[in-house]
């Protein structure tokens, strides 16, 4: 059992994916804030050591989602993070995603096809819609001289991402560079970690240390 | 003092115009030299002068010249002859009992010759003088006093006037203060000039036409006059006096010296009046009246400096209200990006969050409440329609985010959504999009009709057409961006399908709305829905209409 841990600050949502999850089956809720530095004392006290996935909303009382991924990815890289929003919002979910997160669900998605994604997400597969993609792009593209190689995108990786940021779908992009869809997802996964790495030495660049 | 002043000015000059002035002026201040610029227009205004250094007075049409400094006769007695140099003879002679007195330096180490204001005079043998009522008459003179022979004190430099009953003669001279020309009829100038008396004087008089003269002092145009418009007759020419000094005549003798005469039976035009002025000042040793401020190169230099100036601060003002103008388009294009930005992110926060939330509770009374079908299907339809407006909405908001402004992201857009789309069914279906597109950017309007046609297209394929495969291509061809949908299903009659279906005619004013096209080709065997559009930035190429010149109507 995949033990995880939901904040979100509606209360009849929370219920709602508490129970959600609760009744999956694959899933051990280890806990359900209403925000993020309730969630923060948790991890801090060492209760959370057993997490494998957060599942958190964006917009939170205090803190929000992207401070807490922000925080927690450092400590705990192993963890999965997944982004709670309202719509496929380019914006707030790349921040979130530039922090560490490596995968968003829409709040909307119905209940099946959300655990769905919680299952993909713990098998390595994350997602990415052509607009994220874009801003991926962008993001490499920006201080491409001052990457490390071990943050520099592969060629394979920078294909797929040039085909997401077409709108091609997994499978397209499959067909398209004779690969398996499991293949494409790990090409992603990789580069949201490289992303994610990228992220981070850019804050320390920026904070001078680099 | 002042002279040797003069003297270096005018040799400097000299030296200039030996330079080059080849370059017009103009095109000098548009080469820009400023040192060039400044020599340029000093040599504009002081190039008469500069000219008349070369001691070269023109002789065309000279019918009288007399200086003091060669060909006067004199006797003991004084002066008998004074030789015309103009080599038409008209030597003057002294008829008067006393003979007027040659004064060795009188002027500038020049010989000069005196008339004593009492009873000297000379005659020149009969000439005619202005000729076809145009010619030019230089002195240069000083009256040192009133006359004595005349009762207003009138003093004679050269005239032709020889008694009160004679008509269309003329006479020249001076009061104490005021220069005269009389025509003889009642034309007449009296110039209240400064004081006259005791200064040397370099005075021109020139008759342009039937009746407009003009006084020059010191090469400078003083004051046009009018004269009667009468030809002088043929007279001899007096020097110093006005007539025989017989009763009947008043003879108005100079007071005073007469150095050099000349007389021309023609308009000189300025440049050669500028040559004999500067020929005698130098000869004479007077400096020449300084030209109106007009003239001056201070003048013509701040004159340009004010035109370039003002030219520049025109271009530059013309300029700027064009770069204004930009930048308050832009300022309001940034604005209603702006306010679109905030009303997508107004109902993302707050319509598109309550929608989520009917969606979810909805969702959770359907797993809730197991046992009571009825109820489930309600809430199962208001949980479907909350996802179908959170769609839209998200759609809705795609369109108005003003990031997403180009062809290539809607592309994009358009194929992942139709992905998605197609994604549940039992369907192939394929893109074609061309791979290099030219960047070309969308108005919120041509995205939001361009995406919704094209999936309103999909819609009609995936649900009325009962096909199997369906294509969404895009092609690029003379500037305008063409949209297919084809299927391979049943068709449909567009008789029967026009007057109830809304769709059709939607799709249609959508594309015509933007100035495109639209066109549906339907048979039993497939469907292919056509759409056109000029992207606006390139709407001037290509303005004529895709269908029309194809031939085709839609």
């Amino acid at each position: 059992m995949t033990s995880i841990v939901i904040i979100e600050d509606d209360e009849k949502i929370r219920n709602y994916l508490t129970a959600l999850i609760a009744g999956s089956g694959a899933f051990n809720l280890s806990g359900a804030f209403s925000s993020a530095e309730e969630a923060v004392s948790f991890f801090e006290n060492g209760l959370g050591d057993r997490v494998e996935i957060v599942l958190t909303d964006i917009q939170l009382p205090g803190k929000s989602g992207i401070d807490f991924i922000a925080w927690l990815k450092p400590l705990r890289p192993e963890i999965q993070f997944m982004v709670l929003s309202v719509y496929d919002d380019a914006d707030r979910v790349f921040k979130a995603l530039k922090a560490g997160a490596s995968g968003y669900i829409l709040k909307n998605t119905p209940s099946a096809k959300l655990i769905e994604s919680l299952d993909e997400l713990r098998k390595g597969g994350s997602p990415m819609s052509s607009q994220i993609a874009r801003k991926v792009v962008a993001t490499f593209q920006d201080d491409y001289i001052y990457l490390d190689p071990q943050e520099n995108l592969s060629g394979r990786e920078k294909e797929v991402l040039e085909y997401l940021s077409k709108g091609f779908s997994y499978k397209e992009i499959a067909a398209t560079l004779f690969l398996s869809i499991e293949t494409v997802r790990t090409h992603i996964r990789n580069i949201y970690e490289k992303l994610h790495a990228h992220n981070r030495s850019e804050a320390l660049r920026k904070a001078g240390f680099r | 003092m002042k002279m040797d002043h003069k003297k270096a000015k005018i040799l400097a000059l000299k030296k200039w115009k030996t330079g080059s002035f080849s370059i017009s002026v103009f095109g000098s201040i548009l080469a820009g030299t400023n040192t060039m610029l400044f020599r340029h227009f000093l040599l504009l205004c002081c190039f008469s002068i500069a000219a008349s250094s070369g001691a070269q007075i023109p002789k065309g049409a000279l019918s009288l010249w007399l200086s003091a400094d060669s060909g006067v006769v004199s006797t003991a007695s004084g002066v008998q002859e004074w030789k015309d140099r103009s080599g038409r003879g008209l030597h003057a002679r002294t008829i008067t009992s006393k003979a007027p007195a040659l004064v060795p330096s009188g002027q500038n180490g020049r010989p000069t010759v005196r008339f004593n204001g009492v009873d000297n005079g000379m005659v020149t043998p009969p000439c005619a003088t202005f000729p076809g009522k145009r010619g030019t008459v230089v002195v240069v003179t000083r009256c040192s006093g009133r006359s004595a022979t005349s009762g207003v004190g009138y003093n004679n430099f050269i005239a032709t006037y020889h008694g009160k009953r004679a008509r269309a003669v003329w006479q020249f001279g001076t009061y104490e203060k005021n220069f005269s020309f009389y025509d003889g009829i009642g034309g007449r100038l009296t110039h209240a000039g400064s004081e006259v008396i005791g200064e040397w004087e370099l005075l021109t008089l020139v008759r342009y036409d039937d009746s407009l003269m003009c006084l020059y002092r010191g090469g400078r145009r003083l004051h046009d006059f009018q004269v009667a418009d009468v030809v002088p007759d043929t007279n001899s020419l007096k020097i110093g006096f006005n007539g025989k000094l017989s009763e009947d005549s008043i003879p108005e003798v100079l007071n005073g010296e007469i150095a050099e005469i000349l007389v021309y039976d023609r308009v000189l035009d300025e440049n050669e009046l500028a040559l004999v002025h500067g020929y005698l000042s130098q000869k004479w040793g007077l400096a020449l009246a300084s030209p109106p401020v007009w003239q001056r190169w201070w003048f013509y230099a701040l004159l340009v400096t004010a035109t370039v100036a003002i030219t520049i601060w025109l271009t530059k003002r013309i300029a700027f209200q064009k770069l204004r103008k930009r930048l308050q388009k832009l300022e309001k294009q940034a604005a209603v990006e702006a306010e679109r930005y905030r009303i997508s992110r107004d109902m993302h926060d707050e319509i598109g969050s309550g929608l989520t939330h009917i969606a979810l509770l909805s969702e959770l009374i359907q797993t809730q409440q197991k046992r009571d079908e009825e109820l489930q299907k309600d809430v199962g339809t208001i949980s479907a329609s909350a996802r179908k407006l959170v769609e839209s909405m998200s759609e809705i908001i795609w369109t108005l985010n003003p990031q997403n402004d180009t062809l290539e992201n809607l592309l994009a857009y358009l194929r992942e959504q139709t992905g998605r789309y197609f994604e549940p069914f039992a369907l192939d279906y394929a893109i074609q999009f061309p791979d290099n597109l030219p960047p070309i950017s969308l108005t919120d309007e041509e995205r939001r009709n361009l995406f919704l046609t094209a999936k309103e297209a999909l819609h009609n394929a995936l649900k009325h057409s009962g096909a199997t495969k369906v294509l969404l291509r895009i092609v690029y061809q003379e500037s305008r961006v063409h949209f297919y949908i084809e299927d391979n299903g049943r068709g449909f009659d567009k008789a029967k399908a026009r007057p109830g279906s809304n769709g059709l005619k939607i799709m249609e004013r959508r594309m015509t709305d933007m100035g495109g096209g639209f066109a549906i080709t339907t048979l039993p065997t497939g469907t292919v829905v056509h759409f056109y559009f000029l992207p606006h930035g390139l709407r001037a190429a290509a303005a004529t209409t895709y269908f029309t010149s194809a031939g085709k109507k839609h």
